[in-house]
């Protein structure tokens, strides 16, 4: 017994960290309606800036500098001193900077935000994630820093009698937990900010009433999260250890399952939760040790905690969960109704034919084969989070896993028990040829799709993002990694033997090790039309529209005899299914699966690029597709801006990208692209001397110039930026500006409304498109 | 606007799986003076020393580079470095870069395209450290040792190196991007710097390019043909073994035995194949053909798994100290190491206490001289890592040399100090060097340097010297692990400032011989 308890409270250190990062997360919402995933990277960056000053006498800004040269350049850090500067001033340091990036996170993102569709919001959330952590990248290294600690390093011999020592550090991190917790209830049920920042949490309206600015209480609040999540990173960060930006920044799963224990209202019951999570957590990994302990728990018991509560919570809690009752929301974007599909599948399926015939044996060119490849792939992916999230409105962060359970559950049955050079070790199982192996994948996707959908039955939104979440990563623990399931060992990847049709072979590799052979190019994209034309067939028929109802108001869809229920399992299975094609296509493609392709995270990237491309269209996922990590778009920047180092700055971009697109062009990139390509095809059709004559006149001089100032740059630049790219790059950069520039002077830019835009169009021209959601 | 940045905190914890890599780097402590090659090798022609191999008064510095300050090789006749303690091959490198350090040989003629294959720029991991090296080491061998091929000894240049670097995101499509860009740079040979997936080789073998991995963690790494894993003790399989056999063998007859091991897919088999069972077989609980099964029938241990980037590990750290034991072994990556020590540190242990092993793969002169009293009388084993210690401070005359090559050489050539530091660069510099070694083999043997022949010479090492390193055995490489090609390890302690030898290369490979593979519990 004293060992349970013994370990109950050690686990109470970590939970201190979690207990802060749940009272900032409580904060925010209150304060402003957002979860905000990047509690944890404003933490990372407040500690990371805090060691820095102290450790090198630097202050890293939390920006870049994208065109480093030798004269020019954006200040990216203050040099303090030769020496790292004392505590305090490093503290003070730290403060300020966690004040100013709260303001930034509410200013430049939350407040445009404000009205935004949840979705919206937590692309915005997961945008400042992802800037955080690239700047972090760049500015202080991706190696985990250990910070020295500002707590007591002295030890508790034999601590209550328990026959054990104890840190003083971690008891020092409890009590500052509590402590800070009872300040913050106190602070929110006392003071007239508190009062005020309940009564707009309750009733943004009727706090404008009172005369109460949301915007101003918002701000302040979020400069109180991020200067908790700081003094809490530098206060309790030392007895977690090496830090890391991704590590930190990880640590916000479990503050939400303490955050949701508090229901987002109450800090006091946060912090209970979040002490509880860590020494529950840290009990389970003692217990892990014990023979009694089921095996196949061991290895993920620690991470499956966050999601049994979170999942508990929700389900028993959801509809009591409190809703901010904002002055307005949104809706997510249209669904546009789908039209000409099959015109559009005959020319881009001859596009992608004929490239991918060109580009085999290309030389540096055939990289665009497996490019090609993985867009496509992607593509199917993120028309899985069309229907889920851009028909049904469903958050579903675990699309990814889905993938994964039918990747996986393919590679067991065509195992039978051979090995292969990657897999040593041998894996039993019926050896079913691959449309079978393939099928039996699928149908479990939609299986575990269904189950992972029954908490959407009592909840929605950014609270159903949040069960996702907790279910990819137990999911990652509990099975993917999980050796006694997969017989998997030493993280050796499930081997996926290659399909073949008519005595085709369908392989993706060709004989010279490149992956470029048109039939497999020409496989992915039989199943991604096939895709296409599945959601295509969907969004056209009865249970299309049936998903928009509930997507647009699920009561007034149950008042009109839908099921709603029943439509959002249905949609769960659908996106489950069609996510469980796109794992099988990645087995086939990579040749074995391993865990590590089917992380949560790597759901969360291919949301934000579906995001980007238009998550409510079937252009959106091709674009969102090409946009994929690994993609077409990728490499192409890569073979054309080689030495230009702009993995360095992907990050940090594709953080910018999410937070523009979500703010500005909520529809995303694909129906914002069509009028212009239509505008282009028309001018290019009937354009003669004259027009180009005077789209020369007009532009030709900003491009030159825009060229010359890119060839003056380039010797000034400190990278290897590519001396023919930089003045092209120059030029298409002053058109760019010019662009903005016609526009602003044409009366400003007026952002587009979220959900009120004029309806785009999927997969072609529709001269009268369908309004619906 | 692509970004590859977000991926897995279980996908870094996969990374930090890097439980198993040994950082290698070894040197060696024999303080012989003979020059003679080994009785039982017969030295090679080509390893005669060269004529112009007195030291030079300062390295002449390439144009644009800031001339640094002298390298002091040490003469002919006291170099003291010789095949027997440096293996094959390590008289003949010294001299030649001595020679070169004289007069530098620029490298003549069409490149040789070799790829490199390195995680950079992700927030998940990112080790631009080995790259920067890599390129640094090129640098040199373009500039100064003449490119592949050469021929120092009488001044005849070999084909500048065009390095093309392919920077990762941590995730499997962009490991089989990498490989799909860097094969059509049609390259003689790729390094793998640290791969977390392994889905790369299948491209590679397929073009039959030898793949040079340089950071050993996949089962992969170990096990597939035509790859070549050079790192020092050749990943888990020497460096845990290794662990084990130093631990029981340093620290009199001890009984009790702790192992906190990488809690990672690779890092169970690593503990339950490399570490629990010689373990066993020590005690004579599992047979083997160890001339030590048996030996030790007190010993027990307590195993207790370490998820890579736990955020507080003072419960498992508790839970070790439970079992109170006489020594602690442990293997991970660098910061997982170093998190593992501050708990044990929060827990009021000294390393005087209990000794603590880590392997090399641990290495992080940063990390462990901010650790101060905590880190001073830690023992390392697998990556001697002398080349990163002070020179003033190395006495053997092999790691000396090495050390002053890399320490100013790299500098010269533009390797950042910080970076310099680290474990992972002196790996991307060994690699390359080797690299070199076997190119100038091979055209002293009368042949053409291409990806076959490089691939060739790796395969057929034994005993070869390597920059930094323990000798290079790709030859006896066993089965199945027939990528490892170098299992001997050596043994360290730090005290405070550097490396101090404790044991010359050594190998616990015994303790599993004639075992059956054991990798998980239920195995």
């Amino acid at each position: 017994m004293s060992d349970i308890i013994f370990f109950l409270l050690a686990g109470m250190g970590l939970g201190s960290l979690y207990a802060m990062l749940g009272a900032g997360l409580v904060i925010v919402y209150r304060g402003s309606g957002v979860i905000n995933f990047a509690q944890g990277a404003f933490a990372m960056y407040g500690v990371f800036t805090f060691d820095e000053a102290r450790r090198n006498g630097y202050l890293r800004l939390p920006w870049f500098d994208f065109l480093p040269t030798y004269s020019l350049n954006v200040p990216v850090d203050i040099k303090l001193g030769d020496e790292g500067v004392s505590s305090p001033v490093a503290f003070v340091l730290a403060v300020a900077m966690a004040v100013m990036i709260g303001l930034m996170a509410h200013f430049l993102v939350f407040r445009p935000l404000r009205s935004a569709a949840p979705l919206g919001k937590v692309i915005g959330s997961l945008g400042v994630m992802l800037y955080l952590q690239g700047v972090a990248q760049n500015n202080f290294g991706g190696t985990g820093r250990q910070p020295e600690a500002i707590t007591p390093d002295g030890v508790f011999d034999n601590f209550l009698g328990l026959g054990k020592a104890y840190p003083q550090g971690t008891f020092s991190a409890i009590v500052f937990a509590i402590v800070m917790g009872l300040v913050l209830w106190g602070v929110f049920q006392f003071t007239r900010f508190g009062l005020a920042t309940r009564a707009a949490s309750s009733n943004e309206k009727g706090a404008v009433l009172l005369g109460y600015s949301p915007q101003l209480l918002a701000a302040l609040n979020w400069v109180i999260a991020s200067v908790l999540a700081t003094v809490a990173a530098i206060v309790l960060g030392p007895t977690g250890g090496s830090l890391t930006p991704v590590g930190l920044s990880a640590l916000v799963v479990a503050s939400l399952g303490a955050a949701l224990i508090g229901r987002l209202q109450s800090i006091l019951i946060t912090v209970a939760g979040g002490l509880s999570i860590g020494a529950v957590q840290s009990l389970l990994v003692f217990w892990s040790s014990d023979d009694w302990f089921p095996n196949f728990l061991r290895s993920g018991a620690r991470d499956v905690v966050p999601f049994v509560v979170i999942g508990v919570v929700l389900f028993l809690r959801g509809k009591k969960l409190p809703l901010r009752g904002t002055v307005e929301e949104k809706r997510l974007p249209l669904a546009p109704y789908p039209v000409r599909i099959k015109q559009h599948m005959v020319i881009w399926s001859a596009v992608v034919i004929v490239a991918a015939i060109l580009f085999e044996g290309a030389g540096a060119r055939s990289v665009f084969s497996l490019a090609l490849v993985t867009s496509m792939i992607a593509s199917i992916l993120m028309l899985s989070m069309v229907v889920i999230t851009g028909y049904v409105g469903q958050i579903s962060l675990a699309q990814l896993s889905f993938a994964g359970v039918s990747a996986f559950v393919m590679a067991r049955m065509m195992a039978d028990g051979s090995t292969t050079i990657s897999n040593p070790f041998p894996v039993s199982g019926p050896g079913l040829p691959w449309p079978i192996a393939a099928l039996i994948g699928v149908i479990t996707a939609i299986v575990v799709g269904i189950i992972v959908g029954l908490p959407a039955v009592r909840i929605r939104g950014v609270q159903l993002a949040v069960v996702t979440v907790a279910f990819a990563i137990s999911l990652q623990s509990l099975y993917f990694e999980n050796q006694s399931l997969t017989q998997l060992s030493a993280g050796a990847p499930a081997s996926v033997k290659p399909a073949s049709i008519f005595g085709i072979d369908l392989k993706s590799i060709g004989d010279k090790g490149l992956k470029d052979r048109p039939e497999f190019v020409i496989f992915v994209l039989v199943v991604l039309l096939g895709c296409i034309a599945l959601v295509a067939n969907l969004r056209r028929n009865g249970t299309g529209r049936r998903f928009l109802a509930v997507r647009a108001n699920e009561r007034a869809a149950a008042a009109a005899g839908i099921n709603v229920s029943r439509q959002k399992l249905l949609a769960f299975g659908i996106a489950a299914g069609i996510a469980g094609v796109g794992g099988v296509m990645l087995g086939f493609n990579q040749g074995d699966v391993s865990s590590a392709g089917f992380v949560y995270q790597a759901s969360l990237a291919y949301l934000a690029f579906a995001y980007l491309g238009g998550i409510t269209s079937i252009n959106g996922a091709v674009v969102g597709g090409l946009l994929a990590p690994a993609g077409f778009i990728t490499v192409l920047s890569g073979y054309f801006l080689r030495d230009a180092n702009i993995q360095d700055y992907t990050t940090i971009i594709g953080g910018m990208g999410m937070v523009v697109t979500a703010i500005q062009n909520p529809n995303g990139i694909a129906p914002t692209l069509q009028p212009l390509f239509q505008h282009l095809g028309r001018w290019l059709r009937t354009a003669r001397g004259a027009e180009w004559g005077a789209a020369i006149k007009r532009l030709g001089p900003v491009f030159v110039l825009g060229v010359v100032i890119g060839y003056l740059i380039w010797p000034l630049r400190v990278d290897t930026y590519s001396k023919f790219w930089m003045p092209l790059y120059g030029g298409f950069l002053a058109l760019f500006i010019r662009g903005i520039y016609k526009q602003a002077r044409a009366g400003g830019h007026a952002p587009v409304p979220h959900g009120n835009t004029p309806t785009p169009v999927s997969a072609g021209a529709a001269p009268t498109p369908v309004e619906v959601g | 606007m692509s970004s590859r940045g977000m991926r897995a905190r279980p996908a870094l914890a996969l990374l930090c799986g890097l439980a198993l890599f040994a950082a290698a780097c070894g040197g060696d402590d024999d303080e012989s003076t003979s020059t003679e090659a080994p009785a039982a090798t017969e030295a090679p022609a080509a390893t005669e020393a060269p004529e112009a191999t007195e030291a030079p008064e300062a390295t002449e510095a390439p144009e644009g580079t800031e001339a640094p300050e002298a390298t002091e090789a040490p003469a002919e006749g006291d170099s003291g470095i010789s095949d027997e303690t440096g293996g094959i091959g390590a008289e003949k490198f010294a001299a030649d870069l001595t020679a070169a350090g004289e007069s530098p040989l620029k490298a003549e003629g069409d490149p040789i395209v070799i790829g490199f294959q390195n995680p950079e720029g992700d927030p998940n991991g990112s080790f631009p450290e080995f790259s920067l090296a890599a390129e640094a080491t090129v640098e040199y061998i373009n500039n100064e040792l003449g490119g592949l091929g050469a021929d120092i000894a009488n001044g005849v240049p070999g084909r500048p190196i065009e390095l093309v670097v392919c920077k990762m995101a941590i995730s499997p499509d962009d490991s089989q991007r990498c490989a799909n860009e860097l094969l059509a740079e049609e390259p003689a040979l790729v390094f793998s710097s640290i791969n977390f997936f392994g889905n790369h080789f299948p491209t590679y073998a397929a073009a039959e390019v030898p793949v040079i991995v340089i950071t050993p963690i996949t089962v992969g790494d170990f096990t597939s043909p035509g790859v070549y894993a050079i790192g020092g003790g050749g990943g888990c399989l020497g460096v845990h073994t290794g662990l084990i056999e130093f631990a029981t063998t340093e620290f009199g007859d001890i009984e009790r035995l702790g192992i906190p091991w990488a809690n990672t897919p690779p890092g169970v088999v690593c503990y339950y194949d490399l570490e629990k069972k010689p373990v066993d077989v020590l005690n004579g609980s599992v047979p083997g053909d160890s001339a030590r099964a048996g030996s030790m029938p007190n010993l027990t241990s307590i195993g207790v798994p370490v998820a890579p980037a736990t955020p507080d590990v003072t419960p498992l750290v508790t839970e070790v100290f439970d079992f109170d034991p006489q020594v602690v072994v442990f293997s991970g990556q660098g910061a997982d190491c170093w998190n593992l020590v501050d708990g044990m540190g929060r827990l009021g242990w000294t390393p005087d206490q209990v000794p603590l092993v880590l392997s090399g793969s641990c290495l992080d002169f940063d990390a462990m001289r901010a650790a101060g009293d905590l880190a001073k009388g830690i023992y390392i084993v697998g990556a001697p890592g002398a080349v990163l210690n002070p020179i003033d401070s190395i006495e053997d005359p092999r790691d000396k040399f090495e050390a002053t090559i890399y320490q100013t050489k790299l500098i010269e050539y533009g390797l950042d100090e910080t970076e310099l530091n680290k474990g992972f660069a002196t790996q991307g510099a060994t690699g390359l060097l080797s690299l070199w070694e076997y190119a100038a083999k091979i055209v002293a043997d009368g042949g053409e340097v291409t990806g076959a022949a490089l691939g060739e010479a790796y395969a057929s090492s034994a005993g070869d010297h390597l920059f930094g390193s323990t000798p290079l055995s790709c030859s006896t490489a066993p089965a199945p692990y027939v990528a490892v090609c170098n299992s001997e390890v050596s043994a360290t302690q730090w005290d405070g400032e550097k490396l101090v030898p404790v044991r010359d290369r050594f190998s616990g490979l015994d303790l599993v011989a004639g075992t059956e593979l054991k990798p998980g519990p239920d195995a």
